[in-house]
């Protein structure tokens, strides 16, 4: 999408500009800068929460693209990022390639700047850019057109935060991250009368979607996404993630089974009292248990060992969870859905598991 | 966490009064600072009010974010191998800095051929096939016991967590190193070093955390 024109004008400025001792902003370390000045007047504020690089295209042949990550702001129903781009003076200045392409199986066109997304760690969301009428309400790839030596800043609009949520990360193109990010209130201002999606900074900043835009996305839910958390135990044998409302634990088959076995270890049983007592504590509805196994050997006969680990699995987990009005299910995927490479060890290891997913209530 | 509330400040005045300047380091990172360093004022007041300053203000902010500053010094170092189809790519894995916040953990490294040419590093052994980011790449907290892993996400029209708040898998290596991220889970607030665990690569143990 085109941003609106704006009447704004950048202000006049007198500025004195002091760097944070020893805070530079250097290739790769985000480093915050911090200068007053000891003047009166009105304040324009030019944030710099992290900066970040990466190479055109994610490959090392190309440009390194270099940016900031201004603020994160609260709209009236909405979330607004600023950030910026550029390449340094004497580098060439390759703008196509600047973000991944869009997938195929979401609404962002070929020209959106549209992996810009906020992360709430805690309330394990993720938040994308909205679209209104078919366009992103974000920069564009397009208008980044500048020489090297320059910032272009650009933003990207995206729903509401919860009232409580007071910093975020910002993940980037290629998976860039700034994190710890402050929310701020309002847009930025003085807006950029320059009539694209993006400006050149210092010269006010991109003119943001109007409320009405805003307020004409149809499902702004659609691109408020799950979050996942991963943790497991140092020997890896036990792993639970979480999003909002699920959890799934990865019970290491090599801990609950000799090879080839069906039969429980006795090692299994501490492992299984965990999940149990956690079950116990907040699962709700369905309890379902799924066995799998590496691609290794026969996969009939993976088929079958998969399915008989997930019946001793429930057979080990349901009289220790005393909670009442949960039900369990169990079966076997063989060498489905793996979760690790199976040309390797390790990746074998893992993907040798038995999963154990339930509902929870109440915040993750 | 790097700056909250540090801002790079210009005020607009419409008469001109001596400006002081104030330095003030927000700066939450441990390692040395890079070269363009930028400790000396810049006293951009220009009598009048004129808007000239700005510009000098913003081509100051500009020189520092794209910085021609040398690269900051890796705390740790590992070789390993990178599996692209049936191949395996010989690299380099370097820590930037493991950055222990409130909310998360923030891991910066970069990754560069072993050999300094240019190769493909387009493979899933950092991640699970088919996909090709760097989620397997984790943080082992002895002080926590746990092994913690990149967040991931659920994207549109999906129901897995495909999705990661981790960097891509490079396209191409060479001697310039790539920028790696990866956002992880809140460490044990009584963690001081962690292993960095990548798959096909020698362990980075006991690598120094920073805390804001």
């Amino acid at each position: 999408m085109r941003a609106p024109r704006s009447s704004h004008r950048w202000p006049a400025v007198v500025v004195a500009l002091a760097l944070a001792a020893g805070g530079v902003l250097g290739l790769l370390v985000p480093r915050p800068v911090h200068a007053s000045a000891a003047t009166t007047g009105a304040t324009t504020e030019v944030p710099v929460a992290g900066t970040f690089s990466y190479h055109v295209n994610q490959d090392a042949q190309e440009p390194l693209v270099r940016g900031a990550v201004h603020a994160v702001r609260r709209l009236t129903g909405a979330t607004v990022v600023y950030y910026s781009l550029g390449f340094a003076s004497g580098d060439k200045a390759t703008w196509f390639g600047i973000m991944p392409p869009a997938g195929l199986a979401d609404d962002y066109g070929p020209y959106d700047v549209s992996k810009v997304a906020v992360v709430d760690t805690t309330g394990l969301t993720y938040y994308q850019p909205l679209v209104a009428n078919g366009h992103c309400l974000c920069s564009q790839t397009v208008d980044f057109t500048a020489p090297a030596g320059t910032l272009v800043t650009g933003f990207a609009v995206l729903p509401e935060l919860p009232a409580g949520v007071d910093t975020v990360s910002v993940d980037f193109g290629y998976g860039t991250q700034v994190d710890a990010v402050p929310v701020g209130a309002g847009a930025l201002t003085p807006q950029s009368t320059a009539g694209r999606s993006t400006a050149r900074l210092g010269s006010g900043w991109p003119a943001l979607p109007d409320a009405a835009t805003i307020a004409a996305v149809k499902d702004p839910k659609r691109y408020v996404r799950s979050l996942v958390r991963s943790i497991a135990d140092t020997d890896r044998t036990v792993t639970t993630k979480e999003r909002p409302g699920r959890v799934e634990v990865d019970l290491a088959a090599d801990v609950l089974f000799a090879v080839d076995e069906s039969l429980l270890s006795p090692a299994a049983q501490a492992k299984l009292a965990q999940v149990a007592a956690d079950i116990t504590r907040r699962g709700t509805g369905v309890v379902t248990i799924t066995g799998y196994t590496d691609a290794t050997g026969d996969t009939a006969h993976n088929q079958t060992l998969s399915q008989a680990r997930a019946r001793s699995v429930l057979a080990g987990v349901k009289p220790r969870v005393t909670k009442a009005g949960l039900s369990f299910t169990a079966a076997g995927k063989g060498e489905a859905q793996p979760v690790a490479d199976n040309g390797s060890a390790e990746g074998r290891r893992l993907n040798r598991r038995v999963t154990i997913s339930y509902r929870v209530g109440g915040t993750p | 966490m790097n700056g909250a509330g540090c801002l790079v400040r210009s005020r607009a005045v419409l008469a001109m009064t001596g400006a002081a300047v104030l330095l003030a380091s927000c700066s939450g990172a441990s390692s040395p600072p890079a070269t363009a360093g930028a400790s000396t004022p810049s006293s951009a007041t220009a009598p009048g009010g004129s808007a000239s300053p700005t510009s000098a203000t913003t081509d100051r902010l500009t020189s520092q974010i794209l910085g021609t500053t040398q690269d900051p010094a890796s705390i740790a170092a590992v070789d390993g191998t990178l599996l692209v189809l049936s191949a395996k790519v010989p690299a380099v894995a370097e820590i930037l800095e493991v950055r222990a916040g409130r909310k998360s953990t923030l891991l910066r490294w970069r990754l560069k051929s072993a050999s300094g040419s240019q190769v493909s590093a387009r493979g899933s052994s950092l991640s699970r096939p088919p996909l090709f980011d760097t989620r397997a790449v984790s943080l082992r907290d002895v002080a926590g016991a746990a092994v913690l892993s990149p967040f991931t996400y659920v994207p549109q029209r999906g129901e897995n967590d495909t999705g990661c708040v981790c960097s891509a898998v490079p396209a191409g290596l060479g001697a310039d190193a790539e920028p790696m991220y990866a956002l992880y889970p809140p460490l044990d607030p009584a963690a001081t070093t962690v292993d960095v665990v990548l798959p096909g690569f020698a362990v980075a143990k006991g690598v120094a955390v920073t805390r804001p």
